[in-house]
């Protein structure tokens, strides 16, 4: 509990650092193409890709935190314009291409079960997020969330996970559907 | 059960289940494909769910990202600064700094310490978080700071970045008494408008000081504006008390007024529409000012509309036509680009110039260049003294020409970079250089522009010493500017987006009413792009440009309104942004308006049509009906059979229809020859009548109605006498009519048979009365009458449109005497301007 609320301030304090850049990183991906108003999603997608890239033991930083946002904005709109049936009007440098290329697939994956997760009800988002995310226990969660203790946290865990995976489940099955609406996307 | 799989799983995967329980899952994990499947699907819903929360973090982490950004610059969009008369703040003795407090989510506990600072105690502060690029903050009680890029200083040097302003006041006496507060100055009392405690900081916590050669603006607004405050300096005493010093004389301000409590109109136009009686509204009377420009295009089209014959309203419709591709013309008037001959050839940039047409008389030549790779140009806005003495700004200078005259000075044309490197303030652009000027021509026929452009290009390794360029372009299709000052410019920054700047003075209302005097609209661009400059400067620039009564203006030193650049810039682009659309609103208008006079015409027309082919075919059955009508007479005239069966009723009671015939057959109707048959012929009588005061009807008509036929004949007037010629063998009904704008009047005469029945008067009846009164002489008739709806249709229609015309004239008279108001330059001979429209025409 202690320790990850530490983590939590330290890896605020990283983004907000990082935030500071966000004119400069919009003005970047607008130079490759980007649209203005898609910019700040990639920026953002960015910043979760690296906030989670940061926490892998294994995991050292060969350039500056900014650097790496900046590939992964590069990276990920590259691949989004790819998608979107644009031809780039950048190529790929080689470092940026071989940035991790299963990890960053199985990231774009999650990103989507991401979404699926939107659809839950507002205490089951967060009691998943402070669990997984944040490692909470379940007592602080039950005290947050205003359950009676830990124990209906829990059996409120096991229904959200249950409603999430059949939500999850939906999605496969209409993953076409989805898929395309997410091409909508700018 | 399934959601027993999900919890077992869970347990699973959360190292919850006991050994045995364990190896048994894990058995069956590795024989059972679906359970695999599910696991995998909890693992990514799990992994997903952290990254939600990570997700969480970074918007929330952006919102407030944005928020502090927002926070400075939420006050410039809304904030309504009325009366500031007075300032006196001081600035509190410098405080020893503080150890290093880095971390900005501690903002509040820093906040809450700096507050322990604060130099006017028990007063409330607030406090303004600046980002390097911020320079203008206004806080919700309508405190105004303008703090440019150097107006701290750190240790003694100029600090940019990030600050933290913290800022106090107190106005009213009893904020100034709780709070303990005095006014005195030595010895002497003072009276205070408000005291005011500000300091800065960096966000680390450590104490700026003000630069004294920048300082920061400070505007306050305060109730009642008091004659002779002067800024004080605050000094802390011994014994806690605060003395008053170095005062210091205020800068005559202009006096701000709401926009709406001004008057920019032509002086004279509210007068003259009191004495006609029009509405009051300031709307209706914005929008009959706004319809006033290009009053002659409309004017156009409703003389050439205003008569009622036909070929004239082809001729409108043809007028309508070529107004509109006027307009296209006008918006697609070609830009012409020369490709400008380069003084300097080494250094040189190819320079592309352009004309873009900005109004009648207006335009804007826009220069443009590629800078080579690695090259800045510096844009006009760069200031040396803010660089280290180091770039030169992009300037333009024209030679003396009486073919036309800048307006305003060289514009940026492109979002230029602001750069704060060791050399200080760079603004430049990149890729390509593009500025803007705008002129206005001082001629109706076309001439050469020529201009000197001096700039600066410089990359990483130095600069290119500033080469001269000559460029010309010859513009066409303008005219001289004459008319005045545009209604449009005037009604774009009238309005409550401009109370904060130098128009919405009181200052300004009086200049402008000299404005509309001048007619020059270059005078009023000057006042209306230079929001940033004190008012007294361009009053000399306008007596510089030859109008007397500005050098009076100008004596008075009224300073500016002195927000600084980034609210000025808005309000600019925001006034360019304006002046189009209320353009794109007045020709809307107009177009609206000649688009529904256009209607009228066209469903006039068009009533008219059918009431040409309605009365063709009438007059054709009415033939044809009294062929057959006659066709007994004559056969038994004859003396031959007819086998054909009619049915008349009264048919051949008339003993004097016989009696005539031997008059027609001796004068034979046709060149017939007489040898073959004799020739039958029928009995007319003439029938005269004519309409007392015929002048009093715009148009008159005597429609026939035969009692034995089941149609009826219209007969018009040859001057106000209607004379025609009767069968015999019919009675008729006679109706005469008058129409003019007023209405119907009308007059029947039951059962005429020829004559002249001498004049008649008509009387004045409704339109149903009208209706009614058809309607009955219709059904007096035969079996079938004929439609008389048709006919009432285009009878109406044809009396509306007197009105509608008249309307039209009249509206025409009352413009025109608006228009002069409006104008006072403008010729008022309207032919005056058609020459000058052809022109325009002409690509």
């Amino acid at each position: 509990m202690e320790r990850s609320l530490t983590t939590q301030t330290d890896l605020e304090n990283e983004l907000r650092t990082l935030y500071r850049k966000w004119p400069m990183m919009k003005r970047f991906l607008i130079t490759i193409g980007c649209s203005g108003a898609a910019a700040e999603d990639v920026f953002q997608e960015a910043l979760v890709i690296f906030a989670r890239k940061r926490t892998e033991p294994e995991f050292t930083l060969t350039v500056e935190p900014f650097f790496y946002v900046k590939n992964t904005c590069k990276l990920l709109w590259y691949n989004e314009a790819r998608k979107q049936g644009r031809n780039p009007v950048f190529a790929l440098e080689k470092d940026v291409e071989q940035q991790d290329d299963e990890w960053f697939r199985k990231e774009q994956q999650l990103r989507q079960v991401e979404t699926v997760l939107k659809r839950l009800g507002a205490q089951c988002q967060e009691l998943l997020q402070l669990f997984y995310g944040l490692g909470w226990s379940m007592i602080d969660i039950a005290k947050k969330l205003g359950l009676r203790n830990d124990k209906v946290a829990k059996v409120q865990k096991y229904r959200c996970l249950e409603k999430a995976r059949n939500l999850v489940v939906d999605q496969e099955m209409g993953e076409e559907i989805i898929v395309e609406s997410e091409n909508q996307m700018p | 059960m399934s959601t027993t799989i999900t919890k077992i799983i869970e347990q699973y995967l959360e190292n919850e289940l006991s050994p045995e329980d364990k190896a048994a899952f894990e058995q069956r994990l590795a024989e059972n494909t679906t359970l695999r499947t599910e696991l995998e699907r909890l693992q990514q819903i799990r992994q997903a769910a952290g990254r939600a929360a990570i997700r969480t973090v970074v918007v929330r982490v952006g919102k407030r990202y944005h928020l502090l950004r927002k926070a400075t610059f939420a006050g410039i969009a809304v904030g309504v600064l009325l009366i500031v008369a007075a300032l006196i703040w001081f600035i509190s003795g410098k405080q020893n700094g503080e150890e290093e407090r880095l971390n900005e989510q501690e903002l509040a506990s820093l906040y809450e310490q700096l507050s322990r600072k604060a130099p006017l105690e028990h007063i409330p502060v607030t406090y303004f978080y600046l980002q390097t690029s911020d320079t203008v903050v206004l806080s919700e009680t309508g405190v105004l700071l303008s703090v440019p890029e150097t107006a701290f200083l750190l240790n003694g040097q100029p600090y940019s970045g990030a600050k933290i302003v913290q800022w106090q006041e107190a106005t009213d006496a009893a904020t100034i008494v709780k709070a303990g507060l005095s006014t005195v100055s030595g010895n002497r009392l003072l009276e205070t408008q408000g005291m005011f405690g500000m300091q800065a900081f960096t966000p680390e916590g450590k104490q700026l000081e003000v630069n004294p050669k920048v300082g920061v603006y400070v505007q306050v607004p305060v109730d009642e504006l008091k004659e002779g405050m002067q800024l004080f300096e605050g000094k802390h005493t011994k014994n806690g008390q605060i003395d008053w010093q170095n005062p210091q004389p205020l800068e005559k301000l202009p006096v701000m007024a709401a926009m709406n409590e001004l008057d920019f109109y032509p002086p004279g136009y509210e007068a003259k529409l009191d004495e006609l009686k029009w509405k009051t509204g300031k709307k209706d009377r914005d929008s009959l000012y706004l319809s006033m420009e290009d009053a002659e295009e409309i004017k156009e089209s409703i003389h050439s509309s205003s008569m009622n014959e036909q070929p004239k309203l082809a001729q409108s419709r043809e007028n309508f036509n070529s107004t509109i591709s006027d307009s296209i013309q006008y918006s697609m008037q070609p830009t012409i680009a020369i490709s400008a001959t380069s003084a300097s050839s080494t250094a040189g940039l190819k320079w592309k110039i352009k004309f873009r047409k900005t109004g009648k008389s207006s335009g804007e030549i826009i220069l443009s260049a590629d800078l080579p790779k690695g090259f800045h140009i510096f844009s006009v806005e760069h200031d040396p003294m803010k660089a280290e003495s180091t770039g030169m700004a992009t300037t333009l200078r024209s030679y003396p020409s009486g073919d036309f005259r800048l307006v305003g000075s060289l514009r940026d044309g492109k979002q230029s970079i602001r750069e704060n490197s060791v050399l200080g303030m760079n603004v430049y652009m990149l890729g390509t250089a593009e500025f803007v000027q705008a002129f206005e021509s001082l001629t109706d026929k076309p001439f050469r522009l020529n201009v000197e452009l001096e700039y600066q290009i410089c990359d990483s390794r130095g600069c290119v010493y500033p080469p001269v360029t000559n460029l010309s372009i010859d513009i066409v299709g303008l005219v001289a500017a004459k008319a005045g000052i545009p209604p449009s410019k005037v009604l774009a920054f009238w309005q409550p987006k401009f109370d904060e700047t130098i128009l919405a003075t009181r200052d300004f209302e009086k200049r402008m009413r000299a404005v509309h005097g001048t007619c020059s609209e270059a005078v009023l661009d000057l006042y209306t792009d230079n929001l940033n400059k004190p008012l007294y400067e361009i009053d000399a620039q306008v007596s510089g440009m030859g109008y007397a009564e500005f050098t009076g203006f100008a004596a008075e030193r009224v300073g500016g309104v002195q927000l600084d650049n980034p609210h000025t810039n808005n309000l600019r682009q925001f006034y360019e942004h304006a002046v189009a659309q209320l353009r794109k609103q007045a020709k809307k208008d107009r177009n609206l308006i000649r688009k529904l006079e256009s209607g009228w015409d066209r469903s006039l027309e068009k009533a008219r049509r059918k009431q040409q082919v309605n009365s063709n075919r009438r007059q054709s059955v009415y033939a044809q009906q009294e062929t057959t009508f006659n066709y007994p007479a004559m056969a038994r005239q004859l003396g031959s059979r007819n086998t054909i069966g009619f049915t008349i009723r009264n048919g051949g009671r008339r003993s004097s229809n016989l009696h005539n015939v031997d008059r027609y057959a001796r004068t034979p109707l046709t060149n017939q020859p007489v040898t073959i048959v004799p020739q039958p012929t029928v009995k007319y009588s003439d029938f005269v009548v004519s309409i007392a005061d015929a002048a009093g009807y715009e148009r008159v008509f005597l429609y026939l109605f035969p009692h034995e036929l089941n149609s009826y004949q219209r007969i018009d007037a040859i001057n106000g006498r209607f004379s025609t010629r009767l069968n015999d063998a019919i009675r008729y009904d006679v109706l005469l009519v008058g129409m003019n704008e007023s209405g119907f009047a009308i007059a029947e005469k039951r059962t005429v048979s020829g004559g002249d029945i001498g004049s008649v008067g008509l009387q004045s009846v409704t339109e149903q009365e009208f209706n009614h009164r058809m309607e009955l002489l219709n059904e007096n008739r035969c079996t079938k009458p004929a439609p008389v709806a048709l006919e009432l249709d285009w009878l109406q229609k044809e009396q509306a449109n007197y009105k509608v015309q008249r309307l039209r004239m009249e509206q025409q008279v009352f413009r025109d005497t608006i228009r002069s108001v409006v104008f006072p330059c403008a010729i008022p001979d309207s032919t005056e301007w058609e020459p000058a429209d052809d022109s325009e025409i002409q690509p």
